[in-house]
């Protein structure tokens, strides 16, 4: 079920606004259907959490098609026009230069880029954030970027690092994989970070747009000899980012950049 | 490294150690250019470091000794060449169940960790090589060496996530207890990540006091709930701040330890058990915790005394907790 401020949500009078098909949609009808009460303070707040995560849903789609590599922290690359790679294979915004084009440029030139699955999972939060927040704001939200897996996050994503009970996994959720049978050569392939997309799919980095099947297949490919135990999907568990908090500092930078009456 | 030993170096180890990398790497090729038998038996010499290996033939491999090589040096020949390309189809150099592999492993992380190179190539090789040790060989001694290695490489802010990866995967508490040292360390950077890895404020053991107050609280802390702890196998790669061992509470309010440091569900037989578990599961975690500490308590106290407690409604084993707690103050 849908509350804003206090009242259930009339299902018919919100999704005209969205085609049918569009995650925003099926996201309406996902949390109406739920048994979960999905609380809002107003429209404008609900509306902004499906964008977002319609935002995630794109964004990982694009990071998908970018070229970006799958390598070990050991290994990682990164274009040092935009960033600096750090000693612990993070790559860390340079000085001066723009974290909007810093972000954009991973989804244009990602074969300049090689990480893991878990950066390339902020990657994805950082490039939806942007189209939803448009440059200025962006800039101004995020002035200093670090990425490394779920390391030096900002404030605004802090939640995002880490998994969460949930009732319902909602297209625009972080999900996990874990192999706990993993081969301790490949420290890599102890797990899969996903998004969670729409039609029981996926993005993870490393083995593209994929259902749980194909997931699970290919994290048992590096499991120790004689293991017994599967790789799975954890259930029941997802990283968010804190919706309302992000539309709050949405409304205060829209509001900052319209001209007064 | 043994310490008898560590003024025992080799010739190469002596000369990378008192003249530099460079010097070394210049007369090992005055020799290698003399003689590739004789540049490989100096590679060959027992008190060889791994370090020195590294710089003289894995950074850049030589081809005309490698015919020469003894067998601990091939193995990490073979396991240098996995990790730089492991892509490449070839024999496994690091499979389980050979003595001679668990011993260069082990002669890689013992002589390799205490002055390690800060470059990708090298951790990524002393990382695979502690992973392995651990998990394959199943190696305790392998821990306090990693240990020091971890907290080295993190003053270093070089990349700790495979090790404590390694590290916890081994579900010892030995490993809360070597990290759980440099809680008292002088030096910052230590205590801030012991005091992380360990997760001391969510436990609501970080508090007032020095160093040693706070090291003393979480031995204390260990000490009363090691029979009921799990590793919970999160990891730096799915959480930013990884709960890496937690207590099973309802093993600890029921007294039940388990056979493991793995979370096992309690098979309970008698009703009345299962009545009492389940409203302790509605509890809230603070008041849950309350319950399993007073039962502690309790039962090493006086058994009879217990074994009633549990037999009240939880709201009176509630209330009797929190009067215990307070006549204990």
């Amino acid at each position: 079920m849908i509350v804003i401020s206090g009242s259930p949500l009339q299902l018919p009078d919100f999704t005209p606004k969205y085609p049918p098909n569009s995650v925003e949609r099926l996201l309406l009808v996902q949390m109406s259907e739920s048994g979960k009460s999905y609380r809002f303070d107003s429209p404008e707040q609900l509306r902004f959490e499906l964008q977002l995560r319609s935002a995630i849903v794109d964004a990982s789609k694009s990071l998908s098609r970018s070229g970006l590599r799958f390598e070990v922290f050991h290994k990682s690359e990164c274009n040092p026009e935009y960033w600096n790679r750090s000693g612990s294979g993070g790559f860390r915004l340079k000085e001066g230069a723009s974290p909007a084009a810093a972000i954009r440029d991973i989804f244009k030139n990602g074969k300049k880029y090689a990480t893991e699955c878990a950066t390339a999972m902020v990657i994805v939060y950082f490039g939806a954030l942007l189209n939803v927040f448009g440059e200025e704001a962006f800039n101004r939200l995020f002035p200093s970027i670090y990425l490394m897996n779920w390391h030096g996050l900002p404030s605004l994503l802090k939640e995002v690092g880490s998994l969460r009970e949930v009732a319902d996994i909602l297209p625009g959720d972080r999900c996990y994989f874990r192999n706990p049978d993993v081969d301790p050569k490949t420290p890599e392939m102890q797990g899969e970070n996903v998004i969670v997309l729409t039609d029981g799919k996926y993005y993870g980095h490393g083995v593209g747009i994929a259902g749980a099947e194909k997931i699970i297949r290919l994290l048992n490919l590096s499991r120790e000899k004689d293991s017994q135990q599967s790789a799975y999907f954890v259930e029941n568990s997802a990283g968010r980012p804190n919706f309302k908090r992000l539309a709050a500092a949405y409304g205060t930078q829209t509001a900052a950049v319209q001209p007064s009456a | 490294m043994n310490s008898e030993h560590s003024k025992d170096y080799s010739d190469l180890d002596r000369i990378r150690i008192e003249e530099g990398a460079e010097k070394c790497r210049e007369t090992f090729g005055e020799v290698l250019r003399r003689s590739p038998r004789q540049a490989a038996a100096l590679l060959n010499d027992d008190r060889l470091m791994f370090t020195t290996l590294y710089i003289l033939h894995l950074q850049r491999p030589h081809p005309r000794v490698q015919r020469y090589l003894s067998p601990r040096n091939m193995i990490a020949v073979g396991i240098a060449l996995q990790i730089r390309n492991p892509r490449t189809k070839r024999a496994d150099a690091l499979s389980s169940g050979n003595e001679s592999v668990q011993s260069a492993l082990r002669w890689i992380l013992d002589t390799g960790s205490p002055e390690e190179i800060q470059e990708d190539f090298y951790e990524e090789i002393l990382d695979v090589a502690v992973s392995v040790l651990l998990r394959a060989y199943k190696d305790a001694d392998a821990l306090p060496p990693a240990v020091g290695l971890l907290f080295s490489r993190n003053r270093n802010e070089r990349c700790i996530h495979d090790l404590v990866w390694s590290l916890f995967r081994f579900h010892d508490p030995r490993v809360l207890r070597l990290i759980a040292e440099r809680i008292r360390s002088a030096n910052q950077e230590d205590a801030a990540l012991a005091t992380e890895l360990l997760n001391i404020e969510e436990l609501g053991l970080s508090g007032k006091g020095d160093r040693e107050s706070r090291y003393s609280r979480y031995i204390r802390w260990l000490e009363e709930n090691q029979p009921y702890l799990y590793f919970t196998d999160e990891s730096f790669q799915c959480s930013s701040n990884p709960a890496f061992a937690d207590v099973d509470l309802e093993r600890k309010y029921l007294q039940r330890e388990p056979n493991s440091c793995e979370r096992q569900p309690l098979v309970l037989a008698k009703e009345e058990e299962k009545g009492c578990l389940n409203s302790f599961k509605r509890l809230s975690c603070r008041k849950q915790r309350a319950l399993s500490e007073y039962s502690q308590r309790l039962r090493s106290r006086n058994i009879q005394a217990w074994q009633k407690w549990l037999r009240l409604p939880v709201d009176e084993q509630l209330r009797a907790a929190k009067a215990g707690s307070e006549e204990e103050k």
